[in-house]
């Protein structure tokens, strides 16, 4: 309740111009909203430009937040859109390079991967990369920024069934991924 | 490592990870974007983007610009032609002679 009631004076202050308010919120959410931006788009340059959006968002919305969720959900819920639209963004533009290569991009290491999973982690980013979108946010709110599933459902403002639903079916995409990897080493 | 438990290890890999943090300086960044609108960085792929336009529209003109130049020409080639016909048909035409 306590913690609640922080935020909603947080948010306000933010609302109401207070740049130490706005310092204090950076602070607490500047490594989730990163931290979730990188996951998406698997560039340290990228993720810095979508918590940058992400932040100038929530500054010039704090007016319009009003605690029906909370406000680390609202904020999630940002980055989560915003991570997501940068990334159409950017496949529009490589339509328009009217390049028949695919770009091939360097396999991505997460800064705050644990280091003997490193290798493992790398091979889950390529595949997440393959997920639709909505199976993509459900994996990484869940299993990357380790969630509890009833919060990835206030974020992507669903039911906790169709959340549970989405994780089955990226997991088994995922695992359909990985049968392949697993063959392809073996040759 | 048999398959099933290889893909585990995957799916859980990132299990126990810290989360990545941005360089401080971002926070100077996104400030200051606040107290100068103007100073607002533009994403690098919207400047591609302006830049290919640039580009083709530059490309687009200049190709005009050589066909207009090339019809002019052939049309003065060719009304030098017609007017030189003409020409003799006015000299060809004696009929007073």
């Amino acid at each position: 309740m306590n913690l609640l009631k922080n935020h909603q004076e947080l948010i306000q202050s933010v609302a109401n111009g207070d740049n130490h308010g706005f310092r204090v919120l950076y602070d607490q959410f500047c490594d989730k909203v990163y931290n979730t931006a990188i996951s998406y788009v698997q560039s340290q340059q990228d993720a810095e430009e979508i918590t940058q959006d992400v932040f100038t968002s929530v500054f010039r919305n704090a007016s319009k937040f009003k605690g029906d969720s909370a406000l680390g959900t609202w904020i999630y819920r940002i980055t989560v859109n915003t991570s997501i639209n940068y990334i159409n963004r950017k496949k529009r533009f490589s339509l328009l390079n009217f390049s028949n290569e695919e770009i091939e991009k360097p396999d991505f290491e997460h800064p705050g991967v644990l280091l003997e999973k490193r290798e493992s982690a790398k091979i889950l980013f390529q595949v997440i990369d393959t997920l639709p979108d909505s199976q993509k946010t459900a994996f990484i709110l869940s299993f990357v920024e380790e969630l509890p599933r009833q919060e990835v459902a206030d974020i992507m403002e669903i039911s906790l069934k169709a959340t549970e639903s989405l994780l089955q079916r990226a997991k088994n995409n995922l695992r359909n991924k990985l049968k392949n990897k697993y063959t392809d080493r073996r040759k | 490592m048999d398959k099933e438990k290889w893909m585990d290890a995957i799916l859980q890999s990132m299990r126990g990870s810290h989360r990545a943090k941005p360089r401080p300086e971002l926070f100077a960044k996104i400030e200051n974007q606040f107290y100068d609108p103007a100073a607002k960085v533009i994403p690098v792929f919207k400047l591609r983007v302006a830049a290919a336009a640039a580009l083709f529209l530059l490309i687009f003109n200049v190709f005009s610009m050589r066909q207009y130049a090339q019809n002019a020409q052939s049309d003065t080639a060719e009304n030098l032609i017609e007017s030189e016909s003409d020409q003799q048909l006015i000299s060809n035409f004696n009929l007073y002679k």
